[in-house]
């Protein structure tokens, strides 16, 4: 049996709990009075989410499939006629990443590819300036016939002229690659310069028969050597080699050695050189991953070149069916509704732009459609 | 200038102000004036309220300093949050559900420290807050009694302490620990078996 009251708090004292107050009071009282520092624990929960979920998406963003376009100028995707205004001398394009291209000398260039992961000129003449900004997400590459400047992000020059070209580096690094750069690749830092003069051969009725015209390789970036496009092209085309004989069938070029010619035939100004080399490409290999690549070129050159608008939808088709790249699809799709539009074919321009839209809604072209207004 | 003027002249002989007794101003008109920031109706809500919330928590914690930082934080939260409480009649039983939590907390802590050597001696345990005038057998019980409650973890301690030392009903009980009556009965029953294991008590709690 319990000796205590219920509730025991009957047999107790307050403890002092009156004076304990009062202490309490004069800490509260000075607590109450500071305006409060505290983060309340809802936004500090809130802040730590936020900053978890950045560092997360920064490191999981899959930056190469960003949709970064292609280089722009003032607003405008970088176009040929961007680029006459480095015929006059001095004079700079400021592209919109930060890199510049600046004429030293009047200069004439061609340019070869504009996407999200590739920039590609082509200098015909003179001297420019490149200051590439380093970090981008595009390989640059300028082509000069002679040899091929890799670069990722530096300030380099580039001259070209009848005699030759050269390459000095102002700063960072650059890759100089060409049939005739010794090794076939030559590493220029800051400081270095690379000169490579024009080969004054005599004119011969025919080419040597054991070299081979076609460089070897994979090589879409490689050295295109020779100054006068046709002959190759005619190589490409129908000769067979003078060693073999008369039994055997004339070897059938790779598609690499065909895609290279190809590009000879392109950049020397012969594009439709250029489509026939890429047809035989899907003619002899259509099961080829370069297949459905020189589809997608033949439909460039059609509607950039040619103007046949009507044939550059249907190589655009073309390149789909035969199972374009990733990389390339957006661009095939957005190319092929900018055919349609053009060549008139308002309904079916307007069923593949509905089709790009839902395979693209965040593309840069989203409104394509527009294209296919009559 | 003027406050020197001010000190220099004679002050005039005020009438003497007759001091009229008011009624006390309710919770509720209090509340409405805290809620508005004015600091008097802060005072007042704690001075009616502070020194019975801190006897509790005294009891319950054994520890007048760690009582006194319990109460300190009841009444900044409370305050702090006054915009949450509706009802008036509330507050003393929303006091002591947050004084309570409070008290779970500092428990937990205080067990750790002692367990690692580093605890506070209790200076208010129930035979040191014993009444005058308690025979020696009620002196003997309480001295028991806290030695057993001690044993306790603070999820039954508490709730059976509410209920038998502090007198609330069951209901108070359940709001002041923030969980179902049911738990609080089973907590408050663990609790009398495990007095009555030490004591040999035969009486159990009121559940």
């Amino acid at each position: 049996m319990s000796e205590l009251p219920k509730p025991i708090r009957d047999a107790l004292r307050d403890g002092g709990s009156e004076l304990g107050a009062q202490r309490v009071w004069g800490r509260l009282s000075k607590t109450l009075e500071r305006p409060s520092r505290r983060i309340p624990m809802r936004a500090v929960v809130a802040i730590t989410a936020v900053l978890i979920a950045s560092v997360a998406a920064w490191v999981l963003w899959p930056r190469d499939q960003r949709p970064v376009g292609p280089l722009t100028v003032g607003g405008e995707t970088l176009n040929e006629t961007h680029l006459g205004a480095l015929q006059r001398a001095p004079a700079e394009i400021a592209l919109a990443d930060g890199s510049v291209l600046r004429s030293v000398k009047p200069a004439r260039l061609e340019l070869l590819e504009n996407s999200a992961q590739v920039f590609s000129l082509f200098l015909h003449s003179g001297e420019v300036e490149f200051d590439v900004q380093p970090g981008g997400p595009r390989r640059w590459t300028i082509e000069t016939g002679l040899v091929t400047v890799e670069v990722v992000g530096t300030k380099f020059n580039v001259a070209r002229s009848d005699d030759g070209v050269r390459v000095s580096v102002e700063r960072g690094v650059v890759l100089v690659r060409g049939e005739r750069v010794p090794n076939r690749v030559r590493r220029l830092e800051h400081g270095q310069s690379f000169e490579l003069t024009t080969e004054r051969e005599a004119p011969t009725p025919a080419p040597p028969p054991a070299e081979p015209p076609v460089v070897r390789g994979p090589v879409r970036r490689e050295v295109l050597r020779v100054p006068k496009r046709p002959v190759v092209v005619e190589e490409a085309q129908a000769a067979p080699p003078p060693d073999a004989g008369d039994s055997e069938a004339p070897r059938e070029k790779t598609p690499e050695e065909l895609i290279t010619l190809a590009d000879v035939a392109r950049v020397s100004g012969h594009p439709e050189e250029a489509v026939s080399l890429l047809e035989r490409i899907i003619d002899a290999y259509p099961n080829d991953p370069l297949a459905p690549v020189a589809a997608f070129t033949i439909g460039k050159l059609q509607l950039e070149r040619l103007r046949d608008f009507a044939a550059a939808s249907a190589s655009f088709e073309r390149a789909n069916e035969l199972g374009i790249p990733d990389a390339l699809r957006e661009q095939t799709f957005a190319r092929w509704v900018e055919a349609l539009g053009r060549a008139g074919q308002t309904t079916r321009c307007r069923e593949i732009a509905a089709q790009y839209r839902l395979l693209f809604p965040g593309a840069r072209s989203a409104n394509a459609a527009e294209h296919c207004a009559p | 200038m003027r406050s020197r003027l001010l000190l220099r002249e004679p002050l005039p002989m005020q009438p003497a102000r007759v001091l009229k007794t008011v009624a006390a101003p309710a919770d509720d008109d209090l509340l409405d004036a805290a809620r508005r920031g004015e600091t008097r109706a802060l005072e007042a809500l704690y001075r009616r309220h502070a020194a019975p919330l801190l006897a509790t928590i005294t009891r319950l914690l054994g520890v007048r300093a760690d009582a006194e930082d319990v109460l300190h934080d009841t009444f900044l939260l409370a305050f702090q949050r006054l915009d949450q409480l509706r009802d008036s009649g509330a507050l003393p039983g929303w006091l002591l559900q947050i004084a309570v939590s409070f008290v779970y907390r500092r428990s937990r802590r205080l067990g750790l420290l002692r367990r690692l050597g580093f605890g506070t001696p209790p200076d208010a345990s129930l035979l040191e807050l014993a009444a005058a005038g308690l025979s020696p057998e009620q002196h003997a019980e309480l001295a028991l009694l806290q030695k057993t409650l001690d044993q306790l973890a603070p999820k039954t301690r508490i709730p059976w302490m509410l209920r038998n030392v502090e007198g609330y009903a069951l209901q108070e009980v359940a709001g002041a620990c923030a969980c179902s009556l049911a738990t609080t009965k089973r907590r408050i029953a663990e609790a009398d078996a495990h007095i009555a294991r030490y004591l040999h008590r035969t009486e159990v709690s009121d559940v």
